[in-house]
């Protein structure tokens, strides 16, 4: 079935490549530029690419906070660790081993042809849904069923926390 | 209530950590004090998970907090295990500490919140609690690890593990997300269910998911595709976190691991085939690169791959049908023992800047400190396997397990590969014993290690009697 483009299935076909197109161009951008802070830039290109394409896999709560976490506060928080530290660090690289390219390449090339096989190959079923995805049933799901972890993940922040400061503070004056 | 009951050990010590913190705002604590803090927190944590140990199942496997953790003796006894692997790494931090200044209570702080996130791995009975538990345990090792940064030998190690410990962790999530796309739900139960009435290998989601948990999984416990980081984060570490990693990050993920491996028959018949090679390598590219070293840390860090190598054999004999898992668990307590034993005695022996780290630093030990040498030459036994020590008698329930399973093959291979490492246990022994001293080994300050030590080379024994119920 190949929708006609002036249709609105083409027409969200189209904006569905040009996610596609948004993410993979800023990775591009993320991997390959020489100053860290045009890096950061292309990460956050990448990171809105990604929240369009889970707003395509029907989940508009996990886009938004793709946007509202990713991009609003990742982001920020590394531009700002790369404004306090030394940027000059970014051009003085070692020796770069003339294989990796190529590894790389097929790596990824090998990862896309297993992924691909994996989605092609697996018969999916009609599977009845779960939920509807809206923030109402991920909060009633987060209290309730996945309350424990949900506290859990204070305690991974707390560490990341502690860990921080234990790593990057002077230590205690005695 | 029930819930609470099994999670109490870990409300103990998570607590403990949070209450070493406010404590560290006091001007005037000492850094023996924190440690006998911590030891005292450990050493409750360890009481109370005996009693909820020895207070009985009301079934086979209770679930808790709506099926995402699930206790069982087997959790029940590794937890036992990770508290007092942690108890022992505080009395060889304490001392450790005494030669060593970069102490602060942040560090026993982070090692008992590690050691939350290792309880809770062992009872995770749902993919995003496994995950989360992981990352618990995960993130407080790399600080850990990195704690001291005025060497750059440290930094290397940190940065070594923090790289590859988050490909393995996203490894995990990818898989973790494969599986639930095949099977519909993230909760082991439900795994198993649909297992039940779907094959396993008509589902490429599923497999590929089991695939890249299983990875991740074979990367926190350094078996043979993914072992050649532990040398130098082993090495890099400081000499507690070293301990408490070596045996209480592998006891956590070993018992995550088996309760993952039986979820389903089918599942496990596939990957058994491969687990059966990932052993074999493991013993022998653990004992190649063990045999090469000259530094003792590096040794036992290489020794702790064989160690895993004979415990994915374990996990290729045991059945899927009435698992309890006694094997492993065993296996499990004489390694901590041993293991966290040359870690307390290295403590004390090390000096400074862990000076003395090499086989030849230990030249004629005996002859300056004959009870020392004989604890380190009990724990290189137990290591190698030689009655009547735990290490024995765990390889023996270990190979007779294999056997029974029909792996005999393996079992041939296991014994190989035990009689290889003879050679470099015995090697330090005959170092000690052989030798004439060329220093005093003397030992300043008063510290705890010599006597967890001794306590824990009569375990060596005492655990080597304790039968095991098969």
């Amino acid at each position: 079935m190949n929708p006609s483009l002036f249709s609105a299935d083409g027409l969200v076909g189209l904006i569905f490549l040009l996610t596609i197109a948004i993410t993979i161009a800023g990775g591009i951008i993320a991997c390959n530029s020489e100053r860290l802070v045009r890096a950061v830039a292309g990460l956050m290109i990448c990171f809105i690419g990604v929240g369009a394409l889970y707003y395509f896999l029907n989940s508009p709560f996990v886009a938004m906070m793709q946007v509202l976490i990713y991009v609003g506060a990742v982001a920020v928080t590394i531009s700002f660790a790369i404004m306090l530290a030394d940027p000059e660090q970014s051009s003085q690289h070692g020796p770069i081993n003339a294989l990796s390219g190529p590894f790389g390449f097929i790596t990824a090339a090998l990862l896309t042809v297993g992924l691909a096989l994996i989605a092609l190959k697996t018969m999916w079923g009609d599977e009845p849904k779960v939920n509807d995805g809206s923030v109402k049933i991920i909060g009633t799901q987060l209290l309730t069923d996945y309350s424990m972890v949900f506290e859990l993940v204070s305690i991974v922040l707390l560490i990341s926390i502690i860990g921080a400061l234990v790593i990057a503070r002077e230590g205690r004056k005695s | 209530m029930l819930d609470f009951i099994i999670i109490l050990p870990l409300l103990v010590v998570g607590a403990g950590a949070i209450a070493l913190m406010l404590l560290a705002s006091m001007e005037n604590l000492s850094e023996g004090s924190t440690a006998l803090v911590s030891i005292g927190i450990f050493a409750f944590a360890f009481a109370v998970q005996l009693m909820v140990s020895v207070s009985g199942n009301v079934a086979p496997y209770e679930t808790a907090f709506s099926g995402m953790l699930t206790a069982s003796t087997f959790t029940k006894v590794a937890g036992l295990i990770i508290l007092a692997c942690g108890l022992f790494s505080c009395m060889i931090a304490q001392t450790y500490f005494t030669q060593n200044k970069f102490s602060s209570p942040e560090f026993y702080s982070l090692m008992m919140f590690a050691a939350s996130g290792m309880l809770l791995l062992t009872m995770a009975a749902e993919l995003i609690t496994l995950f989360i538990s992981l990352e618990i345990m995960s993130l407080a090792i790399y600080v850990l690890v990195g704690y001291d940064r005025s060497r750059i030998k440290r930094s290397e190690a940190v940065l070594k593990y923090l790289m590859l410990g988050a490909f393995a962790g996203a490894f995990f999530t990818m898989g973790a997300a494969l599986i639930y796309g095949g099977a519909g739900s993230t909760r082991f139960a439900l795994i198993s269910k649909y297992l039940a009435t779907n094959s396993f290998l008509e589902s490429p989601v599923l497999v590929a998911g089991t695939l890249l948990v299983i990875v991740a999984f074979l990367f926190k416990v350094a078996a043979f595709p993914f072992h050649a980081w532990v040398v130098d984060v082993y090495d890099g570490a400081p000499l507690p976190v070293t301990g408490f990693m070596a045996t209480g990050v592998k006891t956590a993920i070993f018992a995550v691991f088996a309760n993952f491996i039986v979820l389903d028959n089918g599942m496990k018949g596939v990957w058994v085939d491969y687990l059966f090679y990932v052993a074999v390598f493991t013993m022998f590219a653990g004992n190649l690169i063990a045999i090469g070293q000259n530094n003792l840390k590096r040794m036992l860090a290489a020794s702790g791959i064989v160690h895993s190598g004979y415990l994915i054999i374990a996990l290729v004999a045991v059945g899927t049908e009435n698992f309890t898992g006694g094997v492993i668990i065993f296996y499990l307590a004489a390694y901590a023992a041993a293991t966290l034993g040359v870690f307390t005695a290295l403590a004390y022996l090390g000096g400074t800047d862990e000076r003395r780290d090499s086989f030849d630093d230990f030249k004629g030990l005996a002859k300056v400190r004959p009870y020392t040498a004989a604890a380190i030459t009990i724990f290189m036994l137990s290591m190698a396997g030689i009655p009547p020590t735990a290490g024995f008698m765990g390889k023996f329930y270990i190979i007779t397990d294999a056997i029974r399973a029909d792996q005999m093959l393996l079992a041939v291979l296991g014994i190989v590969s035990s009689i290889l490492s003879m050679w470099y246990y015995l090697r330090l022994v005959i170092m000690m014993y052989f030798k004439e001293p060329e220093e005093s080994f003397e030992v300043s300050g008063v510290s705890l290690a010599p006597v967890g030590t001794m306590i824990l080379a009569v375990s060596v024994f005492a655990i080597g009697f304790y039968p095991v119920f098969l």
